[in-house]
């Protein structure tokens, strides 16, 4: 007869599947990976309840001293399964962890009872629901062939989804502005695609209203521009409520320590001086991107 | 009786006539000179200068000052010419000269001005500074909100304020060109600062299309009265500037455009506030202290177009800022008296000041003398058809074929102006100068010169004029 | 006599008229010249400027169609090559540049060189050194033994200077021209190191523009190998050029002993205390505060200012001056410390 062990100070299966849905859509718009770790003990058939109860409390016990703040713990309803999500974090990362405290679970005495298999799975995306995902981590781990210490990985929802990013081009010389388009729209970034517009002003910029949707917005322009410099739109991009979405890029030809100051000063994330070289830029702009996600 | 007037017209013929004699063999050397400046110049590509200068370790820093007296219409879009300047470093000062209508609110909303404490040192005496700006968006933007003082004043608050070696003063009302800073700092950095002061090519506004600062067309106004001023302007430009600037007999830079040493200004005193010609007034000085002090120190005119500026619409207006201009200059003129013909002075006391005195300033007596005399033989009979007939065909040669040439000289070199109607129309409207705007001009300045000597006594409590009142010397 | 002088004028006034007709006919046509030019030379840019990227950053194959045949096409070409060089950094970009203006653009600047216009000739010039056409530095050199003005014969030494170092020094020292500092620093920045290292031998035989320009280049390299032969000049006898060094010195921004600037702390010179306040700034406030402490009481204006400033930047300085403060009875440093900190905390 096997008795379920709760651990009362423990997050329970039903409470966290509400917050699941929050952490997930979190994880979208702020195109944070999450990654959620399932353990299941290895040998839970053996030993006497009071064992396998003190098994238990030391598992749940051991695993809260580790966590982080932002991580969360939580048991399943049939007793043998813990899992923790790990906002913030890349599978990379979790697997550091996972190496780490099995290896202290390994050479620690207190700990000799005890033996753990994991499954890991990355999240990147929203198609996947609460329930979906314990059943595949709990199939998972429902393989006897499985070894002890092992760590499994389910990769369904490691891909991260694809957005549109707004380009916008904004330089008064109409070759170059022509060469920085053609550049742009063959650039190759994963899961984003860019939709590039080129404007040879800041009030036609302005004027365009394509900054005001939501998207993320990627602004190469010049510093000085006419009708409406560079500096200008800088400070009204960045006095939006949601600036956070504008990447900007300030191309200048004023080689001056105080003119760069300037622009740092007003919020741009990069200040490149002309004459510059377009695959630093395109580097440039992937490393941007390659930033967002974890 | 008869007898008598016949002397009278004679006499006063033969002198008008000498005189129109003068001064166009005079205009025409000018026209020459500057004709062999200018040709060499043809189809230079300018951009290879501009983009080499670029680069802050071949240029040198430069404040930009900017007076406005109740310019709360212009001053925003003259501060976004300027923060178009393609200059490495510059540094913009606005002086609030005690606006009284929203004019410092304006510059404060629109460039988010926050009050800073700020070191000033006073180089020239002026009137209190209340408070400084600095702006968000730029930071090398300030504005100064000072008491009222006069234009003069005002840009002597911004010598002080100013941190970089070389300021520019800027009418509140102009709309520069991008590079307009570039090219008139050139004559100053190719020469190692032997150029102590430059001034640049005024044009008239009126029928370009601007935005935020940017002329994005130029056509011809309709408004005769603005095109008769474009043609007054580029024969100005033509027959004077270039040519005196040749050999550093530059006695007026325009107040709207013009760059100094601070070094300079500031030994030469500044900005004079009691002057209607304070631009004249600060030239005039920075020469004497040049000679005073034995310096190979030049000032210089630059013949790019640089500067766009509102031309007067009306008569009215018109009328004003003639008589204000030709007040100034006699004013000025008549304070530097010693200067002329003194053998301390140079060419300057001796072609330049003589040229100012004959041709700029007493000129309009005699040539509108010469208009009487003509209408006068007309009805005095046949005796003196002769010689009026040769003052009218020297009107012509004066008024007409100048205006004519240097219309098509300026067209060939500048094309200010790219629309052959735009030409032609300027051609045609070049052959009825003679019968109005000429008198008419002649006629508001002599009415200047009246006004000088009656206001003569007044001089200290001479009421000031804001700078709203647009006047820039041609 | 005024009868004759009456037709004489008349006659004057025809011919002139009859002048500015023929001028203003000619201005017409001229006009209509440089519209169809202008046409050609859009329609080029309008067909062939993605050829171009795609030649040029792409690395697709050459075409033929990218050969300019007349003047406006020239002008296109030109106007997208400066795009091109002015914008972008790119060594391979810059290679098939001037591999194709040494084949295809060359003969046509060889004939503007042979212009009488002057600014067709400069023009020409420009853009051999810009476009980098090595084919024609023989042509230059002939050119150079012709009547030229002294725009042209800068523009020579900075094309010697782009492709031949050593012809360059050589023209230098024989030049009887003088240029301004800013020409030199314009011909001195493109100088590959090895070459502009020997401007700094036989320094003083150099003209004071040369010896100026070279001390600011030298500064705005940036480069460690210029640090100490600017710290050489600090010895020099001439006043102005120990103002240019420690100002050269200021600007990289690397001093890693203050021993050889001590002295300048009561030099007669107050742009060289100035100076010297400066320089402080990169080096640590408890080696100098000494110094800025007795330059804070100088009797210039400028220097007090930039010491209280130098020491303000100090985190610790703030303290300093506000305990100099209170222990000073120099009323015009105390202003001006009080000034400083005032300000200083007022921008926090």
């Amino acid at each position: 007869m096997n008795k379920l062990i709760i651990a009362e100070d423990l997050m329970q299966e039903h409470e966290v599947k509400g917050y699941f849905e929050i952490l997930r859509e979190s994880v979208i718009r702020s195109r944070l990976t999450m990654t959620a770790v399932f353990f299941k003990l290895a040998n839970s058939s053996q030993g006497t309840d009071i064992e396998r109860h003190h098994v238990n409390h030391q598992i749940s016990a051991f695993l809260k001293s580790k966590i982080r703040k932002t991580d969360l713990l939580f048991q399943l309803a049939d007793g043998v399964h813990w899992g923790i999500f790990f906002l913030q974090s890349s599978e990379v990362e979790v697997k550091a962890f996972l190496k780490r405290i099995f290896a202290i679970l390994k050479q620690e005495r207190e700990f000799r009872q005890i033996a753990l298999k994991a499954s890991i799975t990355e999240i990147r995306n929203n198609s996947v629901n609460f329930e979906t995902l314990l059943e595949k981590n709990k199939q998972k781990l429902a393989n006897s062939e499985q070894p002890t210490w092992s760590i499994e990985q389910i990769t369904d929802y490691s891909e991260q989804p694809t957005e549109q990013v707004k380009v916008s081009i904004i330089e008064q010389n109409a070759i170059f502005r022509k060469v920085l388009e053609t550049t742009l729209n063959h650039l190759d970034i994963p899961h984003f695609t860019l939709d590039v517009a080129t404007y040879e002003d800041g009030y036609s910029f302005l004027q365009s209203d394509s900054y005001k949707t939501g998207h993320m917005h990627l602004v190469v322009m010049n510093d000085i521009l006419p009708r409406k410099n560079g500096l200008e739109i800088l400070h009204i991009l960045r006095e939006m409520p949601n600036e956070k979405k504008f990447i900007i890029y300030m191309m200048s030809e004023r080689n001056s320590e105080g003119a760069t100051l300037n622009a740092y000063e007003g919020g741009v994330d990069e200040y490149i001086v002309k004459p510059f070289n377009l695959r630093l830029l395109e580097a440039k702009i992937k490393r941007t991107f390659a930033r967002f996600w974890l | 009786m008869k007898v008598f007037l016949d002397y009278c017209m004679w006499f006063f013929g033969g002198i008008i006539l000498f005189y129109m004699l003068f001064v166009i063999v005079s205009y025409c050397t000018m026209f020459v000179i500057a004709m062999l400046v200018m040709r060499k110049r043809y189809k230079l590509d300018p951009s290879e200068y501009d983009d080499a200068h670029i680069d802050a370790f071949y240029s040198k820093p430069v404040s930009l000052l900017v007076p406005a007296y109740n310019e709360e219409i212009g001053v925003v879009d003259t501060v976004y010419s300027l923060l178009n300047l393609r200059y490495p470093q510059t540094e913009i000062i606005i002086i609030n000269d005690g606006s009284t209508d929203s004019t410092l609110q304006t510059v404060i909303e629109h460039f988010r001005m926050k009050p800073v404490d700020k070191i000033v040192r006073t180089n020239i005496p002026t009137k209190q500074v209340k408070q400084i700006y600095e702006s968000e968006i730029y930071k090398n933007c300030i504005l100064v909100d000072k008491e009222n003082g006069g234009k003069a004043d005002a840009l002597n608050v911004g010598i002080n304020v100013s941190q970089y070696p070389y300021f520019c003063s800027i009418d509140g009302d102009s709309i520069l060109d991008e590079k307009s800073l570039l090219r008139v700092m050139k004559p100053i950095i190719l020469s190692d600062g032997e150029v102590i002061a430059a001034g640049g090519n005024i044009r008239i506004a009126n029928g370009a299309k601007m935005h935020l600062g940017s002329v994005t067309e130029t056509h011809l106004p309709n408004n005769s009265l603005v095109i008769m001023q474009i043609i007054e302007y580029s024969r100005a430009f033509l027959m004077g500037r270039i040519a005196l600037s040749k050999f550093n007999l530059v006695l007026i830079i325009s107040g709207a455009f013009s760059v100094f040493s601070k070094e300079w200004a500031v030994e030469a005193g500044g900005y004079s506030t009691n002057i209607i010609g304070e631009d004249m007034e600060l030239v005039v000085n920075i020469h004497r202290l040049v000679r005073k002090k034995k310096e190979k120190k030049r000032i210089e005119f630059v013949p790019d177009p640089v500067c766009w500026t509102e031309a007067p619409q009306t008569l009215g207006v018109l009328r004003n800022q003639r008589r204000r201009w030709h007040q100034g200059l006699f004013e000025s003129l008549w304070k530097h008296k010693t200067m002329t013909l003194n053998p301390k002075y140079g060419l300057i006391g001796f072609l330049s000041l003589p040229y100012f005195w004959l041709v700029e300033c007493l000129g309009p007596i005699v040539e509108l003398g010469g208009y009487i005399y003509i209408v006068v033989a007309f009805f005095l009979g046949k005796i003196y058809y002769e010689v009026a007939i040769m003052l009218l065909l020297l009107f012509v040669i004066y008024g007409v074929i100048f205006s004519i040439a240097s219309i098509l000289f300026e067209a060939w070199i500048l094309n200010t102006y790219p629309r052959k109607r735009d030409l032609l129309r300027m051609i045609l409207l070049a052959f009825t100068e003679i019968f109005w705007y000429r008198p008419l001009t002649l006629f508001w300045r002599c009415e200047g010169m009246i006004r000088f000597v009656l206001r003569r006594s007044d001089w200290g409590n001479m009421k000031r004029v804001g700078i709203a009142e647009k006047e820039k010397s041609v | 006599m005024i009868k004759l002088s009456l037709s004489f004028l008349l006659t004057v006034i025809v011919v002139l008229l009859v002048v500015l007709f023929i001028f203003t006919i000619y201005l017409l046509f001229q006009r209509q010249r440089e519209i169809r030019f202008a046409e050609m030379r859009d329609t080029f840019l309008q067909n062939y400027s993605q050829h171009w990227y795609n030649y040029l950053i792409n690395d697709e194959i050459f075409s033929i169609v990218l050969v300019p045949r007349q003047r406006a096409q020239v002008a296109a070409v030109e106007i997208i090559f400066s795009s091109y060089l002015k914008n972008i950094m790119n060594d391979k970009v810059e290679h098939k540049i001037k591999e194709f203006s040494n084949l295809y653009l060359k003969q046509f600047y060889e004939k503007d060189l042979a212009s009488k216009r002057w600014s067709i000739r400069m023009n020409a010039l420009y853009r051999i050194a810009d476009l980098q056409i090595e084919d024609l530095l023989d042509t230059c050199q002939q050119f150079e033994k012709t009547k030229i003005s002294e725009e042209e014969y800068f523009q020579l030494l900075k094309i010697y200077s782009l492709f031949q170092p050593e012809l360059f020094i050589g023209k230098i020292k024989e030049s009887s021209v003088h240029y301004s500092e800013s020409e030199y620093r314009r011909l001195f920045v493109l100088l590959e190191d090895d070459v502009f290292i020997r401007l700094f031998e036989d320094f003083d035989s150099w003209t004071k523009n040369i010896q100026f320009a070279v001390i600011d280049t030298a500064a705005v390299k940036r480069n460690m190998q210029y640090i100490d032969k600017l710290k050489q000049l600090l010895i020099h006898e001439i006043p102005e050029i120990n103002i240019r060094a420690l100002k050269g010195l200021y600007e990289i921004g690397v001093i890693d002993e203050i021993d050889p600037y001590v002295p300048f702390v009561t030099s007669d010179m107050w742009e060289v205390r100035l100076m010297v306040a400066k320089i402080f700034k990169h080096v640590p406030l408890n080696y100098t505060y000494a110094y800025l402490e007795q330059l804070l009481q100088d009797e210039n204006w400028w220097v007090r200012s930039q010491a209280a400033k130098t020491i303000a930047e100090n985190k610790e300085g703030i303290a300093k001056l506000q305990q100099f403060m209170e222990s000073s009875n120099d009323q015009y440093a105390i202003e001006m410390a009080q000034e400083t900190v005032v300000r200083k905390q007022g921008n926090k």
